[in-house]
């Protein structure tokens, strides 16, 4: 089996004696993978990605990069980048010298340090602004200054910590994108610390969501998305429609708005659970035949409509349960229409009732 | 911000004119004595409330500094005189007072108490008030472990028995400092003085710019110093025993009183010129040369009375005493040639 | 560049009453500065130096051409600069142990800290000697220890005592300011250096330093005012043999009574002075340094690895042995009476047993001192403020773009209101007698001229405590929280006020610790009736007797606890509340 290329072994670290940051965690990463570490703040993301650039040391647990331990390597020796949320530009150097910081620190002459910038900041598009002070930078440029000063001396593995955090939302659409863009370019192995998911799955190969010091679910941004792995990963990814149930005899989830019948094995019967209907509307029957709907199907009424472009979010009042579908294009639905949604089995998923 | 803003300038405002009504009020009481002096000045609350009850005046006291001090500020304040009455010139600094004109001239009656040998204006225009003896003091205690014999002249510091043991204060910078030089001036003429002054060096005196730090930082009997011998004053037994911690039997300091070795301070008061009550400037001159407020100042400021009518208190009847051949020297004297005999002594002991 | 939003709702609405207190604002601190400043210098330096309407000139030029006056002004130079270097390579890993880390007993080593400079020379030198002096208690110890014949260590009179009292005075000055500033530092600074590769050397050379470049300079620039113009540490410890400018304008004021020298020199003091603020101001406005306010939970950690619990240890042991040991054998002498311990002084304190009219009650010492030392904080700390932040609004508003003389004289006015920390007391306190003496201003009787003298001096201290905190102020900032609605004194109170919170407790601190332990001033201006503690300690200080003697330290412990009661409470005052932003 070949050695991964970062391997972080049961990895724990707490601030004080009862509240862990990050409890036993078991990490790896291959070469030119980006990987995001996606959760709510509080969930230790941030200090997972310090332990590894070695800003922290763990209590116990283990980190090996290519093979060597590092887990005790100062920060500095690791030959790690780093890229942090408020961009930490040394405001008493210009842009030249922030990007060419790293490579003074590896003692490169200045005409090699010279070339070197130009062509960092070339790669950010930031060409010929190597005398520009710090203060003078938009926002969006400090981010790439600071991308460019990350990546300047070459590092073997970039680790980012919330690097659009700081930012607005129309400038970090894009710039994630370009951030991807840039570290596919240069081949760069990445850790990506977020809190949106929207920017996880569009800059990671991988995302890990982490909750209470934990990777709850690791995967490609499409497995995890197709099945998230705890209520608390459908949550966090922005699913709404979370509803406790119990199997019943014939083996189907009872619930108070009806009875479903997921994919995949079913827990057995009497067995608490929660089920998540994910919010695909293919389909919307009205008027709704009088009958009690049949399994996998929805009765209610509609209660908003709100218009998005390419779909459009409806919330649906079912039996004192508010469930939100998206639908395809304008669905002609308006507050009050009774409805009947078909579910497919696959957009069903259950989880035991004891997962958070 | 704004709201901040506009609570600071309220503030300050208001504070500026409390600053400008506080200043400015002239008010219809009694008339005010204004009595400037120097720090060391002191007296009985009861003395000043019973001389305000009966002359219906309101004394003013205003402390200026040490000696030197208060006169320089009472001369650079002369056309808008910071006081009516100035206690404690001294005999030292007499000459500079009168050349600068700042008394008006005044004969008290109670000046009939007062022995000739203090008064040293033949105008009247400052009038003696009490003296005291600058002379070496010693710690009791130190010679008498030692075994050594307390020093009983001038001459006994450039032995090197001695050496080390001496703590003085700068003449340019202090009054004892300054009666002590010209006490050598005296002893040993404007010839030999400096070769004095050679020797006391070689024998490590130590020099201090101030009375305060010489007692209170190097003499043995009053500090962790490590010096034993100091120059003060010839009552400064006396305080001693009467600020001791727990009363002792014999003083723990001794004052050196043979002739010659001492310095007679004499301190004056005057009325200033460009007083506006002149009439009751005079009134306090009389109360302060009058027998009761004489008797206040042994234990006050710990001199002597320049009232011979006054009588000591038992604890000055029994540690101290006054000199008996004094070494003086004529104020015109010491105005005269102060500057280049300090300059002299500097350039000797400092440098 | 976006002027802030004050300036906007102030001169945008055109409302003449607004622009009339805007234009109050910024020329308060000026006209507060004139009047009580600059009037007085100028009456006793026009007495001195034009005496009868010719200029002195000879006695201008006399510093240069005399000899022994050359070698003061050396003198004066080089110690000054040697305790500021000294002070600062002492308080740095200070600084840095309580800006980063968390321990138990912080504020009380931090009040520790700062209670030496409320103390009158006198009673430091008396602590110095009882601890140093040739029978005091190291001494004593050493002698015992290796039998030894004479006291091995002999400091008094030399010039190392001198530098010990400068470093001991001014470690707090460095301590706070620098500390006050680091915790602002955002840590992802050194951390951003590391992960580039720099050692924690080169992060130290490389990054900290040149990001705490304001701060340090702003806290050497006062320290190497402070012991340039250092009066007391030289006269009392260093004896009559040093002697620096300020020392001889002293003596040549009073003791030797030549007014001309004296004005000369006092006036090359404040012109050495303004030419270094000058030259500060100029470094300081570039740097353009910005900080964000930082919660402390986010810098401050606890303390950990045993490397850094020894390094924690070392420095609040360094920190309680400097500073702690000489206040120590104070209060040890204030109860050590001929035959052991006594309570004696402290109650001779409270006994007026010769029925003397210049008796102070303790207790009426100690009020008269707080609530002087009350009023000069609110008054320093309010035109302080109002000057930094007219002074930041110029700069920005100038930087560049607009006629150069504006700049010239922002940056004139910075290096001006740091003057009066560097004027002669003596000088000042002759200045207001005469100044204030006479029509039109008839003050000299008023209560709040001490406090108002007091105000005088400290203002530059919180101009310097606050202005490198000021000047971080990004207007973006200011910008993101107008657009976020909030109206002009929100964007005050919430984007400012939570940045320069501390800086304004330590300029705070420093005016009312400056006010409590001033003594120079005071000597000219407090009215018998109003005695402060300082004058209580000269008072006792003035007359043989150990009973005063004993007295003089007790006052002098009485005032090291109040001002200590006073530091806790303030910092109380304000961290409440704490870990909020």
């Amino acid at each position: 089996m070949p050695i991964a290329f970062l391997e972080v072994d049961r990895i724990g670290k707490s601030y004080d004696a009862t509240v862990y940051a990050v409890r036993d965690v078991d990490l790896s990463l291959e070469r030119g993978e980006i990987l995001c570490l996606l959760g709510p703040s509080g969930s230790g993301k941030t200090t997972l990605l310090r332990l590894i650039a070695g800003l922290e040391q763990p209590d116990r647990g283990t980190i090996t990069f290519e093979g060597r331990d590092v887990t005790a390597t100062p920060p500095h020796e690791r030959g790690f980048g780093m890229m942090f949320q408020d961009f930490a530009l040394f405001p008493h150097r210009n842009v030249g010298e922030n990007v060419g910081f790293g490579l003074r620190m590896q003692g490169l002459a200045a005409g090699d340090i010279a070339g070197r910038v130009a062509e960092m900041l070339a790669l950010v598009e930031l060409d010929g602004l190597e005398a520009r002070e710090i203060s003078q930078l938009s926002g969006g440029e400090q981010q790439r200054v600071a991308l460019a000063r990350a990546l300047a001396p070459g590092p073997r593995l970039l680790l980012l910590d919330e690097p659009l955090g700081a930012l607005d939302r129309a400038l970090r659409e894009r710039l994630m994108l370009d951030l991807r863009t840039i570290l596919k370019r240069v081949d760069m192995t990445a850790i990506y610390v977020t809190h949106d998911q929207t920017e996880a799955f569009a800059v990671g190969d991988r995302v890990a969501v982490m909750n209470a010091g934990e990777i709850v679910q690791i995967g490609t941004p499409q497995a995890i998305y197709e099945r998230p792995a705890t209520p608390f990963v459908a949550r966090f990814l922005g699913f709404r429609n979370l509803i406790s149930g119990m199997i019943s005899d014939d083996g189907t989830v009872k619930t108070l708005i009806g009875y479903f019948l997921p994919e995949g094995p079913i827990p057995p019967v009497g067995e608490e659970v929660t089920l998540l209907i994910k919010p695909v509307m293919a389909r919307v029957e009205v008027p709704p035949d009088l009958l009690p709907s049949d399994v996998n199907s929805i009765n209610g009424v509609v209660d908003t409509v709100t218009f998005r472009g390419r779909f459009s979010q409806i919330w649906v009042l079912s039996r004192g349960e508010r469930l939100l579908f998206d639908a395809p294009g304008d669905p002609r639905l308006h507050p009050g229409d009774e409805v009947r949604i078909p579910l497919l089995p696959d957009q069903l998923q259950i989880y035991e009732s004891s997962l958070q | 911000m704004r709201s901040i803003a506009k609570w600071l300038v309220l503030l300050v405002i208001a504070g500026l004119a409390t600053a400008c009504s506080a200043g400015g009020g002239a008010t219809d009481g009694p008339v005010v004595v204004r009595l400037m002096t120097h720090d060391s000045f002191d007296v009985s609350a009861e003395l000043i409330a019973t001389f305000e009850a009966e002359t219906g005046i309101q004394v003013e006291i205003f402390k200026a500094g040490d000696g030197g001090e208060m006169l320089n500020k009472a001369i650079l304040a002369k056309d808008a005189p910071l006081a009516d009455v100035l206690f404690g010139v001294d005999n030292t600094f007499l000459s500079r007072a009168l050349d600068n004109d700042i008394f008006l001239p005044y004969q008290s009656p109670l000046l009939g108490d007062v022995s000739d040998a203090l008064e040293l204006d033949s105008q009247y225009r400052v009038s003696p008030v009490d003296f005291g003896d600058i002379c070496l003091n010693y710690d009791v205690a130190w010679f008498e472990e030692e075994g050594v014999p307390p020093p009983d002249s001038l001459g006994d510091l450039v032995d090197p028995t001695y050496a080390g043991l001496t703590v003085i204060e700068n003449a340019a910078t202090s009054t004892p400092g300054l009666g002590f030089l010209l006490v050598t001036i005296e002893a040993f003429g404007e010839d030999g003085y400096l070769d004095y002054w050679q020797q006391l060096a070689a024998n490590d005196v130590l020099v201090v710019d101030g009375w305060e730090q010489a007692y209170y930082s190097h003499f043995t009997a009053a500090s962790d110093g490590d010096r034993p011998i100091v120059v003060s004053y010839a009552t400064s037994p006396v305080a001693e025993v009467y600020f001791a911690e727990e009363t002792p039997v014999t003083a723990p300091t001794a004052a050196v009183l043979t002739d010659g070795t001492c310095f007679r301070q004499i301190e004056f008061i005057g009325i200033l010129k460009g007083t506006a009550v002149e009439e009751q400037a005079r009134l306090l001159v009389d109360f302060l040369l009058d027998k009761a407020f004489q008797e206040d100042i042994p234990l006050k400021m710990f001199v002597f009375p320049a009232n011979e009518t006054a009588q000591l208190p038992e604890i000055f009847r029994m540690y101290g005493h006054a000199a008996d051949a004094p070494a003086q020297m004529a104020p015109e004297r010491i105005a005269a040639n102060r500057e280049t005999w300090i300059q002299d002594w500097t350039n000797i002991v400092l440098r | 560049m976006v002027p802030p939003p004050v300036a906007e709702s102030l001169t945008g609405r055109r409302n003449p009453a607004r622009l009339i207190l805007a234009g109050i604002v910024f020329l308060l601190p000026i006209i507060f500065f004139a009047l009580f400043y600059i009037y007085p210098l100028g009456s006793i330096l026009r007495l001195g130096l034009i005496p009868e309407g010719v200029l002195d000139t000879a006695a201008l030029t006399q510093l240069f051409t005399d000899g022994y006056l050359l070698r003061v002004l050396w003198f004066t130079t080089w110690q000054a600069m040697v305790s500021t270097v000294l002070t600062l390579l002492l308080a740095f890993p200070g600084a840095y142990v309580l800006a980063r880390y968390r321990f138990r007993g912080k504020t009380a080593v931090r009040t520790l800290a700062t209670l030496p400079f409320v103390l009158p020379t006198v009673v430091v030198a008396a602590a110095f000697v009882a601890l140093i002096g040739p029978s005091g208690v190291i001494n004593t110890w050493l002698r015992d220890l290796f039998a030894l014949e004479a006291a091995p260590i002999r400091l008094n009179q030399t010039v190392w005592i001198i530098l010990a009292a400068h470093v001991f005075y001014n470690y707090s000055v460095v301590l706070r300011l620098l500390s006050a500033y680091w915790q602002n530092l955002p840590p992802s600074m050194t951390q951003a250096a590391q992960m580039l590769g720099a050692s924690p050397r080169r992060v130290f050379f490389e990054v900290t330093l040149p990001l705490l470049r304001p701060a340090i300079t702003s806290a050497a620039t006062l320290v190497f005012i402070f012991c340039f113009t250092s009066f007391g540490v030289i006269v009392i410890l260093g004896g009559p043999r040093f002697a620096t400018l300020e020392v001889e304008i002293y003596r040549q004021a009073l003791n030797l009574f030549s007014l001309p020298l004296a004005a000369a020199l006092s006036l090359w003091q404040i012109i050495f002075t303004f030419i270094l603020m000058w030259v500060y101001t100029r470094t300081q406005a570039r740097v353009g340094q910005t900080v964000k306010a930082i919660s402390r939970g986010a810098v401050e950690r606890a303390v950990k690895k045993p490397r850094e619990k020894i390094f924690v240890f070392g420095n609040v042991v360094l920190i309680v042995m400097l500073i702690g040991a000489p206040l120590y054998a104070l209060v040890v002498r204030s109860f050590r009476g001929r035959s052991g311990f006594t309570t004696a002084y402290y109650q001779a304190l409270f006994t007026n047993r010769d029925d003397s009219l210049f008796f102070i009650p303790p207790g009426e010492a100690i009020l008269n001192s707080v609530l002087i030392a009350l009023v000069a904080m609110a008054l320093s700390v309010s035109l302080g403020l109002l000057a930094a932040q007219a002074l930041t609004r110029w700069e920005r508003e100038t930087n560049g773009r607009k006629p150069i003389g504006t700049t010239l004289l922002a940056r004139g006015l910075d290096a001006l209101l740091m003057l009066p920390l560097a004027t002669s007391a003596v000088t000042i306190g002759l200045g207001y007698l005469i100044a204030f003496g006479q029509s039109p201003f008839n003050w000299r009787a008023s209560l709040l001229m001490l406090p108002i003298a007091h105000a005088v001096v400290a203002v530059p201290f919180v101009m310097r405590a606050v202005l490198p905190g000021f000047r971080g102020i990004q207007p973006a900032l200011r910008e993101a929280a107008a657009i976020l609605g909030a109206g002009g004194w929100r964007v005050w109170w919430e984007v400012d006020w939570p940045l320069i919170r501390r800086p304004i407790l330590v300029g705070a601190v420093y005016a009312f610790t400056i006010s409590l332990g001033e003594f120079g001033t005071s000597i000219f201006l407090a009215r018998p009736e109003r005695p402060t503690m300082p004058l209580a300690i000269y008072r006792f200080l003035g007359q043989p007797g150990a009973l005063n003697y004993g007295q003089a330290l007790a006052m002098s412990v009485l005032l090291m606890l109040v001002c200590a009661v006073a530091f806790l409470a303030i910092e109380h005052f304000r961290f409440g509340n704490e870990g909020e932003f």
